[in-house]
């Protein structure tokens, strides 16, 4: 008894999992785990990253939407958001 | 994109959709593993029995499909931990201070290689025991691979579970677990020193699923709180077995209980504390007694390991002492 939660926290330095996570210790493990991922590099994934905002992502999801035919005549479909936003 | 999975809903099931024939077909297409997940909500008598389809299903469609470069010693999968606030990299740090190399992790925070290469280790470590024993089983039939139980809740159950893992190692791994226990221990008295006076003697219920039942109990009773009573809602007669001699002699244990007998039990054993579901959560903020979801950990974590246990204390205070409850007139 005697102290708050908040000094409690402080005095045990608890921390939560938004902070806990980026500690250094956890980015380095996350780092390592990466091996037994087999997962693409950081700069595939930016460069998918980047071509999702291009004009040629846009009527490539376009035309792919449209090869369904069952979605005419409905008032907003994925493909109408999209450009929207784009 | 390196798989994909088609679960299959309770109108999937109905309609009878070939899932499997559509999988097949499109893994073809885009050589890719199209995993048909046949595991419609109405199947089995409690969620358990999707854990084993679950299990099986990544058995035959994932399990030895995987990339593993190279192999240790020292390699370890971490199996049943589903990485609640951040539990499972929570418990990969310890193991890894411990000298072992985790080179998979089921399921939480789990890539497809890793749940494809699990059976190239050298110890399976089965957190959650209820929901993949039977893919521990299988390995261990299949490809000989050994498994172990342990409890990351907790400093007591931690040590005895550090020093059980490195039982299966050779000398310098069992000298990292009491190198930890002895870096750790002092913290872990310092959570258990600046929580017990306000948690010591609070009776606690539990009432939920996969291994959390028995394995907090642990957790609790070193913070002083008594567990006197704890329910399973998918438990089967193993659980139990592993229940009844961390429970102390009067405590009740039940199975599948109704949320009218949840009520009944709470009037009559009058818990400080109450810990389990969302479904649970509002019935008992209207009966006015402590609760904590125990199964998102309230959206807080993690609970696991020495990073974890900080956290469980911290929570189970603000749970039981909360000035609200005394907002809240508690019903008889």
């Amino acid at each position: 008894m005697g102290f708050s939660t908040e000094e409690k926290m402080k005095l045990m330095k608890i921390k939560d999992h938004n902070e806990l996570f980026l500690e250094q210790e956890y980015v380095e493990q996350f780092e390592r785990k990466k091996e037994f991922e087999n997962c693409p590099t950081a700069a595939e994934v930016q460069k998918i990253a980047e071509w999702t905002k291009t004009e040629d992502y846009k009527e490539e999801l376009c035309e792919e939407e449209h090869k369904d035919q069952s979605c005419k005549g409905l008032p907003a479909s994925g493909c109408d958001l999209l450009r929207v936003r784009l | 994109m390196k798989s994909m999975g088609i679960l299959s809903e309770c109108p999937v099931g109905l309609i009878g959709d070939d899932i499997e024939a559509v999988s097949s077909k499109v893994a073809k297409e885009m050589n890719i593993p199209i995993v048909p997940v046949r595991c419609e909500g109405f199947r089995g008598v409690s969620q358990s029995l999707g854990h084993h389809i679950a299990n099986d299903t990544i058995r035959d469609h994932i399990l030895g499909k995987g990339k593993l470069d190279r192999s240790t010693p020292y390699d370890v999968a971490l199996i049943g931990d589903y990485n609640i606030g951040g539990d499972a990299w929570a418990s990969r740090k310890m193991l890894e201070e411990l000298g072992l190399r985790v080179i998979a992790q089921w399921t939480g925070d789990a890539s497809i290689n890793e749940m494809g290469i699990a059976h190239k280790a050298k110890l399976n470590l089965i957190h959650c025991y209820r929901s993949m024993n039977y893919i521990c089983r299988h390995m261990e039939e299949q490809y000989g691979t050994p498994w172990t139980e342990f409890n990351f809740f907790g400093p007591t159950k931690i040590y005895q579970s550090l020093r059980k893992i490195a039982s299966y190692f050779d000398d310098a791994i069992k000298e990292n677990a009491e190198k930890m226990i002895e870096k750790y221990g002092p913290v872990m008295d310092e959570v258990v020193e600046q929580f017990k006076p306000r948690l010591a003697g609070k009776k606690v219920m539990l009432y939920v699923g996969g291994l959390r039942p028995r394995h907090t109990i642990g957790a609790y009773e070193d913070l002083g709180m008594e567990v006197i009573a704890s329910g399973y809602e998918f438990g089967h007669s193993d659980d139990y077995k592993r229940t009844y001699p961390d429970m102390k002699e009067g405590a009740v244990i039940m199975d599948d209980a109704t949320l009218y007998e949840l009520e009944e039990f709470t009037r009559r054993l009058k818990p400080d504390m109450v810990g389990s579901g969302i479904k649970e959560k509002y019935t008992y903020h209207k009966l006015g007694v402590p609760f904590r979801q125990m199964h998102s950990w309230d959206y807080s974590g993690p609970y696991h390991g020495f990073d974890g246990f900080p956290v469980f204390a911290r929570d189970m205070d603000m749970t039981v002492n909360s000035p609200t409850w005394d907002l809240v007139r508690r019903k008889k």
